[in-house]
């Protein structure tokens, strides 16, 4: 699977990949989304959010399977202040939860962060805020 | 005159405004006469930040002006107004702002919230588009506003509105989302993409 991460206003905490199936971690709960009946050409529209107090564009902002039947799918990462933007696409045996993935661009106003396991990190110093 | 012939003379108690000093110029020995009001009023103008004083004296403001600190706002702006960090109030920076894959946002100390961004929408051949799209930051409540228009696309839909018609609405929908909506009831359809420029205004907390 290949997935690669929007930087936005919320987002679960953290996620886990196993196969087609990822689960979402946010506030001490955790739900899974089966992915794997997407066809190739088919038309993702999201998915159902039953247990986590999020939005589903707030965890699986979009997806597709390719032609070669690989499938493709953009996840959130919550961001605070400054410039940022979104990830390169990457294999999903790389994503580490622990790291930010978004692209950080630049400071605004305020301090910066990206949330991770770790929690609110400052992608200019490494340290949880 | 003598030392012992000052001594001598009786203490006064207080001064009118006609009374006068001797000055005795040690250095020549030349006396002269000195109104009361040389020596009392600028000592009435320090203590009643009246009359002309350096800006040192008026407030601590200006104790950091005379500092040339730029810690210190200061009315003449420019550099000397280059706060090194953000200022608080209350433990909380005056003013955050940040720029993600949802849009803009900006957040004041006082609560006062604005987000904007564009979306791009596929409205080809359609009477009626609806989305709910992710602001790029939350409000804490609904009472909020949202307004929107279209920057570009087929310029008819908006300048001729005998020929095409077109109606929008806009609406929080929860605090980290919005409802946007255009419906086109007149006239033929448009083929293409709309970028749709948004605006909201609320409280985040």
């Amino acid at each position: 699977m290949q997935i690669k991460f929007l930087a936005t206003g919320n987002s679960p905490t953290c996620y886990s990949i196993s196969s087609e199936v990822i689960t979402a971690f946010y506030n001490e709960a955790s739900e899974s989304f089966d992915l794997s009946a997407l066809e190739t050409n088919g038309k993702f529209t999201g998915v159902g959010v039953d247990t986590l107090s999020l939005n589903s564009q707030h965890i699986i902002r979009d997806a597709y399977r390719d032609d070669a039947g690989e499938l493709h799918v953009t996840l959130c990462q919550a961001v605070g202040p400054g410039n940022w933007g979104e990830s390169q696409e990457f294999d999903s045996s790389d994503y580490d939860p622990d790291v930010i993935h978004v692209e950080f661009k630049g400071a605004m106003a305020g301090t910066p962060w990206a949330l991770t396991r770790r929690g609110k990190v400052n992608p200019e110093t490494g340290e949880v805020i | 005159m003598p030392q012992k012939q000052l001594t001598a003379l009786p203490t006064a108690t207080d001064a009118a405004d006609d009374d006068l000093l001797i000055k005795r110029d040690t250095s020549s020995g030349t006396d002269e006469k000195l109104p009361i009001s040389v020596l009392r009023d600028p000592i009435l103008d320090r203590a009643n930040h009246t009359g002309t004083q350096p800006l040192s004296t008026i407030s601590d403001a200006g104790t950091a002006a005379a500092n040339d600190t730029t810690d210190f706002a200061q009315i003449s702006g420019g550099s000397n107004a280059n706060f090194t960090t953000m200022p608080q109030v209350g433990g909380a920076p005056i003013v955050e702002s940040g720029s993600n894959s949802d849009g803009e946002w900006v957040r004041y100390a006082d609560g006062t919230q604005s987000c904007r961004g564009v979306h791009t929408a596929d409205i080809t051949d359609i009477n009626f588009w609806i989305a709910t799209l992710p602001l790029p930051a939350s409000y804490i409540t609904l009472a909020g506003s949202v307004a929107f228009c279209c920057v570009n696309g087929d310029s008819s839909y908006w300048t001729d509105p005998d020929e095409r018609r077109a109606y929008s609405h806009a609406t929080m929908n929860s605090t980290g989302y919005m409802n946007l909506g255009l419906s086109i009831d007149v006239g033929s359809l448009f083929s293409g993409n709309a970028a749709i420029s948004w605006h909201s205004y609320g409280k985040w907390f």
